[in-house]
C-alpha cells in the first residue's frame, strides 16, 4: 500500500517546513519518479518533471484540496500534464547506457543467487520493455493501476477520463502484455515465479 | 453465461460485488478459455506488482530539497514588506532618495497649482452635443446676479463620461461666460417643440401665412425659424 500524507504535513510543507517536505517528498518522489521515468524512458526528463510537480504544489498551495483527494494522485495529475507535453515535443527515447551500467551492478550486489537473480532481471527488463511498447494510454493506466496501486476513480481523475474508460484501457493493457510475455512465461517459468516470491 | 472478459479484470483488482464475483468464480470453474484468461492476467499482474521501485539518484533528491529551501528563502524576502526593504537600502543612497522625492513632489506641486490659476477653454457648445450626461449643481440665487455680469465665472461640473463597461466620474473646470442653465433649458425647449408636429391651422394663425403650401414645406420653415430664433 502507498503511504498516507498527513494533511498537517502538507500544510506544514506548503507554510515552509522543510523536515515536513523532506517527509512527503521522500514518501512518495519514487511513484513520480517511476511513472515519469516509465513512461518517458528518460532520466533528466523524469526527473524533472518530478522536481516540478512537487514545487508545484508548494508554489501554488490553492490548487491542491484535500477534500477532493489524496496527495498522490493529485501530484500523478501534474506530472502526467508534464509527460504528455514532454511527448508531443519529443517522442519517447530508449533507454541509456547508464541504466545498463546500473543493473549490473545491481546484480553484483543481489542478495539472491547470481542465476535466480539473473532470471529475475532478465525477465523484469523484458517486462519493462513490454510496458514501454504499449500505447501512452495504456501504459499510464497500466502503471498507475499496478505499479502505483491506485483504485480506478483515482486514474479516472488523473487521466481525465470516465471510469468505464479506464477499465476497458486496463483490461486492454493488460491482455496485451499478457500476449507480448507469452514467450517469456512458459508453464514452468509461472511456477517459478509463483513459487519464487511467494 | 457468456464470457465476461473485462469481469476478469475487475475480479482480479477485486473491484466488483460478491454476487458477481461468485458468478464469475462459477464461470471460471467451466469455462477454459475464461480460466486461461484470468491465469495469464493473474501471472502479469503478480510480475508487474513485483517490479521493482525505480528511484531517483541521492544527487537529485538533494537538490530537489535545496530548490525547496531557496524558493523559501525568495518568498520570505518577498514577503518582508517595503518598510523592511526600505531600511536594507544603504543610508546615503535612502537620504539622495528622500530628497530626490521630495523635489520631484515639490515641484509637480507648483506645476499643479499653475495648471489650475489658468484652466484650458472649453467651448461650451462642444460640450452639450457630446454624448455625456452632465449633473450640475443648482446655482445660488446670489451666484445668478455674478452670471448675467460680463466676468467669467469658474463652476466646478461633474460629468459622467460612458465607458462600455466602467463608469468613469470626471471633474472638471468650466468657464461659462453667459447664463449656461438659462441657455440649455431654452435650447431644449426648441428641440421638443420641433419634435412634435404642429396643425396646419395653427401655423396658419401663428405666423399669418396666406399661402397654403405643402405642409413638409410648411414643417420645414417652422423648423428654420426656431433655428433662427
Amino acid at each position: 500500500m502507498k503511504p498516507q500524507i498527513d494533511k498537517q504535513l502538507i500544510e506544514k510543507a506548503i507554510n515552509g517546513n522543510t523536515e515536513a517536505f523532506g517527509k512527503i517528498y521522500f514518501a512518495l518522489r519514487g511513484s513520480i519518479y517511476g511513472f515519469a521515468y516509465r513512461m518517458l524512458k528518460d532520466v533528466s526528463a523524469a526527473e524533472n518533471i518530478t522536481q516540478d510537480a512537487f514545487m508545484f504544489l508548494i508554489e501554488n498551495p490553492q490548487r491542491f484540496d484535500a477534500a477532493k483527494g489524496e496527495l498522490l494522485p493529485f501530484l500523478c495529475g501534474i506530472a502526467r500534464n508534464k509527460i504528455i507535453a514532454h511527448l508531443r515535443k519529443h517522442g519517447t527515447k530508449l533507454e541509456t547506457l547508464e541504466d545498463e551500467i546500473g543493473k549490473f551492478e545491481a546484480l553484483e550486489n543481489s542478495k539472491d543467487s547470481p542465476l535466480n537473480a539473473l532470471l529475475h532481471q532478465e525477465l523484469t527488463q523484458k517486462l519493462e520493455e513490454k510496458i514501454a511498447q504499449l500505447a501512452p494510454y495504456q501504459r499510464e493506466v497500466l502503471i498507475l493501476r499496478e505499479i502505483e496501486e491506485l483504485p480506478y476513480l483515482e486514474i479516472a481523475k488523473i487521466t481525465e477520463t470516465d471510469l468505464n474508460q479506464v477499465k476497458i484501457r486496463i483490461h486492454r493493457a493488460r491482455k496485451r502484455l499478457a500476449k507480448k510475455l507469452k514467450s517469456y512465461l512458459s508453464e514452468s517459468e509461472e511456477k517459478y515465479y509463483e513459487v519464487s516470491r511467494n | 453465461m457468456k464470457c465476461p472478459e473485462t469481469n476478469i479484470q475487475l475480479l482480479l483488482d477485486n473491484e466488483i460485488d460478491l454476487s458477481k464475483k461468485q458468478k464469475i468464480e462459477a464461470h471460471l470453474a467451466v469455462c477454459n478459455s475464461c480460466l486461461t484468461e484470468f491465469r495469464s492476467q493473474a501471472v502479469t499482474k503478480k510480475l508487474l506488482k513485483q517490479q521493482p521501485a525505480i528511484l531517483p539518484s541521492n544527487a537529485f533528491d538533494n537538490s530537489v530539497l535545496q530548490a525547496f529551501e531557496d524558493y523559501q528563502t525568495a518568498e520570505k524576502k518577498h514577503n518582508a514588506g517595503w518598510f523592511t526593504a526600505l531600511f536594507a537600502i544603504p543610508k546615503p543612497i535612502l537620504v539622495v532618495g528622500v530628497m530626490t522625492f521630495l523635489l520631484a513632489a515639490g515641484f509637480a506641486f507648483q506645476i499643479g497649482r499653475l495648471s489650475v490659476s489658468s484652466p484650458p477653454h472649453i467651448d461650451l457648445a462642444k460640450t452639450t452635443n457630446e454624448t455625456i450626461k452632465t449633473k450640475q449643481t443648482t446655482p445660488d440665487k446670489t451666484k445668478k446676479q455674478d452670471a448675467i455680469s460680463e466676468e467669467p465665472e469658474i463652476r466646478t461640473v461633474t460629468k459622467y463620461v460612458k465607458v462600455p463597461i466602467v463608469r468613469e466620474k470626471v471633474v472638471e473646470k468650466i468657464i461659462f461666460i453667459n447664463k449656461p442653465v438659462q441657455k440649455t433649458k431654452r435650447t431644449k425647449k426648441i428641440k421638443k417643440q420641433t419634435k412634435q408636429p404642429i396643425p396646419v391651422k395653427n401655423i396658419a394663425a401663428q405666423f399669418n401665412l396666406r399661402d397654403m403650401r405643402s405642409p413638409e414645406f410648411l414643417k420645414y420653415e417652422i423648423i428654420k425659424q426656431g433655428a433662427n430664433e
